[in-house]
């Protein structure tokens, strides 16, 4: 009776499944193990990274530094070149060094008539190009961004190449556009919506000009209070602001390859005191990029000819994406600047990692690592110091050899990453001349990191902010009493003395480790 | 029998059309369709009609014709009537509710989410006509109407989301947008926006029910077919006159489990939980942002936020970044 259906449906079922079972193995592009995990929160609560092997990175070719400018008796450039407006003090072997540079960077195909009108009488002085009117003030942005955004750019710092990867514009830009209204599709251009191919590229632009102009709306959403106020009043944003942070914030987790959990804790991602260290890095990003599209990029947009401007007639601007593309340090961290100090900074000095040093480094890491065959790839661990053991916070008596899975390494110094991509921080003092005085503009107002120099977070350091009290460039010293700045030096940190500042540093780290959990008044603000 | 004890169905009951039971003197006539399909035979019964629309039933899927249109209308003229971009793009097109200006003054223009309201109203008269039709439908066939309000909680949950919660905070803007990835924007950017829904208690009794409803179907549904060659598949006849299937079964349960429930009572285990899912869920609704601002700190206040070991220093917090400390 029913012979007639079981010949037969069990081969259709079957050749259905297989063709199933080959679609989903051919046509998605899988990631392939071994896929390592890096944990960057307390154990077992699941902030982790997951940084496949195999990826590559779009525009990761790092160039090789030109060899070293002889200076002897080379004149400087002002008295070579006519119309030398940023770089005259340079001499002239380290100036033509530079501009080599510049062009394997920005222009290798077109060279230096991308930006030389060579055909003028005027011959290099002449800016009838505009694209040298725009290297000239990129150039000023550059050197301003090494010596005034040591917070988010040191050690390495930004050359050209950071975000022009060889290209003529930086791959990755964002244009401003109509927030889209109700009756159209996101309000881009055409026919972005034929060509988007991640769920990403779906999304607007819009909350990029909200988050990254100095004109920015708040990030502060959430509410900082469990119940409805009793006046009535709101405390929390309205519901398209949110969604546009959480856009916003894609942009950033999509321009480093990291998500969420490599700066929040995301059961409270307002919460300071749960974040790690890299979001206050990620802070001073967000502001850096507000300062350069604000001040340095949005200026030049009468500047650009027609077919270099968007949708609304502003020139490309710079999220995260733009330097990082990929990757949670831009190449790697790879120290181009080192070797073009003298043009590519206002002061000649690498970006001071002091204040990040603070944040990052000479502090217990975690590091813990699932997964097998991963232990390998680790640097073996440094020896831990009794103020990292202080600070760090051991799953299980004895660590490691529990079966868990899970290592923790504390570490007193960085990890050495060899150069490679990974988690994690290889800043280096550089030695600082006292005598520096910027010459650019401190950022002030409420771009501004508010009421402290660096000497807060690392009293050795220089002050930067020579001549005045009301702007700088380091973190606040408005802290909540319970959230004490450490007293220590970096450098202290990274090289403990078995003496006197021992005390003094394990002191002030005890101190710090029991009192940051209600910074944010997350626990304590209840009546 | 021994053919329900395999995984899959491999029978199909083919006996003359059966016509139903007598009308109620109140009803429209059946549309008196007589066919069988082979293929609904795999899933079900493979008998089509008798069917009955209804004054209800043609209201509900006149008005739901008219919201689906006016949703699919204005996602396909938002990508210019191309059809191409239309289907393509289908996932992430969407229909939103009015901005926050507007508060909840129901005349806005078409363009600025005037048809979000309209739709909605369009939707949501479907779905109520819809639940009047299960109601008399059941009472028509001299049935409880144990589905009708079953459906009545989901009914409750839509509604508290896009009707009830809009007007206790006073603009439609908090309502939930038509579209398949917008409305799961929504609900990401809105757990956030109030501190963390999975501290949201009503929130967590919803995935409990959630959970143990589809647990608890397939427990029983395991049961049922695992002792219907020993008659379980008359579950009814059981309820009332034990058999050696519902004894059976109830050993079963007794063995791994510790416990079981009756033939009769299972079925309350089952509806209880899968109306629970979607009431607490609408309660949790209702609760956010007209009580409660912040449900992780919520959560801490109550004691149900663990704390967490801190793996990092101290490290100042920029000051601009701290909402002032003054409440």
């Amino acid at each position: 009776m029913s012979a007639r259906y079981t010949r037969n449906s069990p081969i259709i079922v079957g050749v259905l499944a297989a063709a199933l079972v080959l679609i989903g193995l051919a046509v998605p592009p899988w990631v392939f193990p071994p896929i390592k995990s890096v944990e960057t929160g307390p154990a077992a609560i699941e902030m982790v990274q997951f940084i496949d092997a195999d990826r590559e990175l779009p525009y990761d070719f790092r160039p090789e530094p030109l060899e070293p400018a002889d200076n002897t008796d080379s004149p400087l450039a002002s008295e070579v070149y006519q119309n030398v407006q940023v770089l005259g003090e340079l001499t002239d072997a380290e100036f033509t060094r530079l501009m080599l540079a510049i062009t394997e960077w920005v222009s290798p195909e077109q060279g230096c008539e991308y930006c030389h009108d060579l055909t003028s009488e005027e011959g290099f002085a002449s800016d009838d190009v505009y694209t040298k009117v725009v290297a000239r003030n990129m150039l000023q942005m550059v050197r301003h961004i090494n010596t005034n955004w040591p917070e988010h750019v040191a050690p390495s710092g930004v050359t050209c190449y950071t975000c022009h990867r060889g290209q003529n514009v930086p791959p990755w830009s964002w244009y401003d556009q109509n927030r889209p209204g109700g009756d159209q599709f996101m309000g881009k251009p055409r026919p972005w919506h034929l060509e988007a191919k991640t769920i990403r590229q779906f999304f607007p632009t819009v909350p990029y000009a909200e988050y990254l102009m100095e004109e920015h709306a708040s990030a502060q959403i959430q509410s900082a209070d469990p119940l409805v106020s009793r006046t009535g009043g709101a405390e929390v944003a309205l519901e398209q602001q949110a969604e546009d942070l959480y856009l916003f914030m894609m942009q950033m987790a999509n321009s480093m390859n990291v998500n969420c959990t490599y700066c929040h804790n995301s059961r409270a991602f307002r919460d300071w005191s749960q974040s790690t260290p890299y979001r206050w890095i990620a802070y001073w990003g967000i502001r850096m990029t507000r300062d350069i599209n604000s001040n340095y990029i949005q200026p030049l947009a009468s500047v650009f000819p027609d077919n270099r401007l968007g949708p609304l007639g502003d020139p490309a601007k710079a999220h995260c994406g733009t330097c990082h593309l990929g990757n949670n340090k831009p190449l790697g961290g790879y120290e181009l600047l080192d070797h073009y100090l003298v043009g590519l900074t206002e002061n000649g000095e690498a970006p001071d990692p002091a204040p990040k040093q603070a944040i990052i480094l000479g502090e217990a890491q975690p590091t813990a690592v699932t997964g097998e065959n991963q232990t390998a790839e680790e640097p073996a661990p440094a020896p831990v110091s009794e103020e990292a053991i202080e600070q760090s916070v051991a799953p299980g008596e004895g660590g490691s050899g529990q079966g868990d899975g899970v290592d923790y390494n504390s570490q007193e110094q960085p990890a050495d990453t060899g150069g490679n991509t990974d988690l994690g921080g290889t800043v280096e003092p550089i030695p600082q001349d006292e005598s520096v005085n910027p010459p650019s503009s401190e950022p002030t107002g409420t771009e501004a990191p508010q009421g402290a120099a660096p000497s807060q977070v690392d009293p050795d350091s220089p002050d930067a902010t020579m001549e005045g009290e009301g702007t700088a460039d380091a973190p606040s010293t408005g802290q909540p009493p319970s959230n004490p700045l450490p007293e220590d030096s970096a450098p202290a940190r990274t090289e403990p003395e078995p003496a006197s500042g021992e005390g003094e540093t394990s002191d002030s780290a005890g101190q710090a480790a029991t009192t940051r959990g209600p910074a944010q008044g997350t626990t304590t603000r209840f009546d | 029998m021994g053919t329900y004890s395999s995984i899959y169905n491999r029978i199909q009951i083919r006996g003359p059309f059966d016509p139903g039971v007598p009308l109620r003197n109140s009803s429209d006539t059946r549309i008196q369709t007589k066919t069988f399909s082979y293929w609904l035979g795999k899933i079900g019964d493979p008998q089509v009609g008798p069917l009955y629309l209804g004054w209800s039933g043609a209201a509900s899927l006149a008005f739901g014709f008219i919201a689906i249109e006016i949703i699919g209308l204005n996602m396909w003229a938002s990508v210019n009537w191309d059809p191409y971009a239309f289907i393509r793009n289908l996932a992430f097109l969407s229909l939103d509710p009015p901005p926050a200006e507007y508060g909840l003054n129901p005349l806005v223009p078409l363009g600025d989410g005037g048809w979000w309201i309209l739709a909605g109203f369009f939707l949501t008269t479907s779905i109520i006509l819809w639940w009047v039709r299960s109601y008399t439908r059941a009472r028509a066939l001299g049935m409880g109407t144990h589905t009708s309000w079953a459906f009545a909680s989901a009914i409750f949950l839509y509604l508290s989301l896009g009707l009830f919660r809009p007007i206790l905070m006073g603009s439609w803007s908090e309502a939930v947008p038509f579209g398949i990835i917008t409305h799961l924007n929504w609900t990401a950017s809105v757990s956030v926006l109030y501190g963390n829904w999975y501290y949201n208690p009503f929130h967590m009794l919803s995935i409990v029910f959630l959970y143990g409803s589809t647990m608890l179907f397939a427990m029983h549904g395991a049961t049922i077919l695992a002792v219907s060659r020993f008659g379980g598949e008359r579950e009814a006849e059981e309820i009332v006159d034990r058999g050696t299937a519902a004894e059976r079964g109830a050993l079963f349960w007794r063995w791994t489990m510790g416990f079981n429930a009756t033939f009769e009572s299972i079925h309350r285990w089952a509806w209880w939980f899968a109306v629970l899912t979607t009431f607490t869920g609408a309660i949790g609704v209702l609760l956010t942002g007209t009580v409660v601002d912040n449900w992780y700190l919520w959560g801490v206040k109550h004691g149900i936020a663990p704390e967490y070991p801190s793996v990092y220093p101290a490290y100042p917090i920029p000051d601009e970044a701290v909402r002032s400390m003054v409440q």
